[in-house]
């Protein structure tokens, strides 16, 4: 793994996809000033000297073919390490992060693809030291929750440590971040309001599914869906 | 019966032959066309390379585009693809709009 940290960059996620070609498996960009981040959908992402955000490029044709696991297993390596610092931390399928029902990071993944993937890039955005939010972001940060400041590069270290960790015991066969997942998750058994297809429904999340799908029950029916399937919402 | 390849005037055909007797038997010729040849001959078309939905199309007819340029970006899975061209030309169509859902394989662009 080799980490390339600069002063100040637009973002994290986009310099690796400009740079895809000169970049290898497991490197990662850094900055502490990220000047453009966004989020899904191009939605903007703010940080700030007190935010962490990085990005770690993946050149492997196993995870190619399972993304969307990837995807999950973040957000798993991101819960497990926040669990031994702060409490009430739970995972909001597929990969947000809430605690005490506020959002604390963002993940975002993106690949560059002509006829086949040149690279899966994985941007975090993880709200460290941010001592205030304004009320409309309902975010929160590893400081709000426990009082105390932590050094950004060491979790971001111990961040990666654990998802290269995780990445690796998912290829060995283990399933293990589903099963984080269940215990950890946020809508279980809740009820909410979700658009399936292009229905606007009200259903009760029951777990997630070996093959990363979500089993929900609606109107006594049980339906299994994919991220790409459902969204979820207020009302 | 067996299939042969001919090329006449320049264009390859595919052809079945079947053992037939002298009096009796067509030959009815097919012309073989390349998977990314297009229905008008004004370019050829660029295939989606994953299926999903259409978040953004980052070029318009008349566009000049470089290999690598990115040309469109497709969600899949919460996964965001951008679609790189896989050579320089100029985009001669746009058969997607955002907000579409396509498959793999359906034809985004013609290029010429």
């Amino acid at each position: 793994m080799r980490i390339f940290k600069f002063d100040t960059l637009q973002s994290t996620n986009s310099y690796l996809k400009d740079h895809i070609n000169e970049h290898i498996n497991h490197d990662v960009v850094f900055t502490f000033n990220q000047t453009n981040g966004h989020g899904r959908i191009s939605r903007s992402w703010c940080s700030t000297k007190d935010s962490l955000t990085f990005s770690i490029i993946f050149k492997d044709d196993f995870l190619y073919k399972n993304y969307e696991s990837l995807s999950l297993i973040s957000a798993v390596s991101l819960f497990e390490v926040l669990s031994k610092k702060i409490n009430n931390v739970s995972i909001k399928w597929p990969n947000d992060i809430i605690v005490n029902n506020k959002k604390i990071c963002g993940i975002l993944l993106e690949s560059r693809i002509s006829t086949k993937m040149e690279g899966l890039i994985l941007g975090i955005g993880l709200n460290v030291n941010n001592e205030h939010f304004d009320d409309s972001l309902n975010a929160t940060s590893i400081y709000l929750e426990n009082n105390l400041k932590t050094n950004i590069e060491d979790i971001m270290l111990e961040i990666i440590n654990n998802l290269l960790k995780n990445v690796e015991l998912f290829k060995n066969g283990s399933l293990k971040h589903i099963e984080i997942i269940n215990k950890n998750n946020y809508l279980l058994n809740k009820e909410t309001y979700a658009t399936i297809g292009s229905n606007k429904q009200l259903v009760k999340v029951l777990k997630i599914l070996n093959n990363n799908h979500l089993l929900v029950e609606c109107n006594n029916e049980l339906i299994e869906v994919s991220t790409g399937e459902i969204s979820f919402h207020k009302d | 019966m067996k299939l042969y390849r001919v090329k006449v005037n320049g264009k390859l055909y595919e052809v079945e032959l079947e053992a037939v007797s002298e009096t009796s038997g067509t030959i009815s010729p097919k012309e073989v066309t390349s998977s990314q040849t297009t229905n008008n001959g004004d370019g050829e078309p660029f295939l989606a390379p994953i299926g999903g939905k259409v978040l953004d199309v980052k070029v318009t007819v008349g566009s000049s585009i470089k290999k690598g340029d990115v040309l469109c970006v497709i969600e899949a899975m919460k996964l965001e693809n951008e679609v790189t061209a896989l050579v320089d030309g100029t985009i001669k169509q746009v058969r997607v709009n955002k907000g579409d859902t396509v498959a793999n394989k359906d034809p985004l662009f013609i290029i010429g």
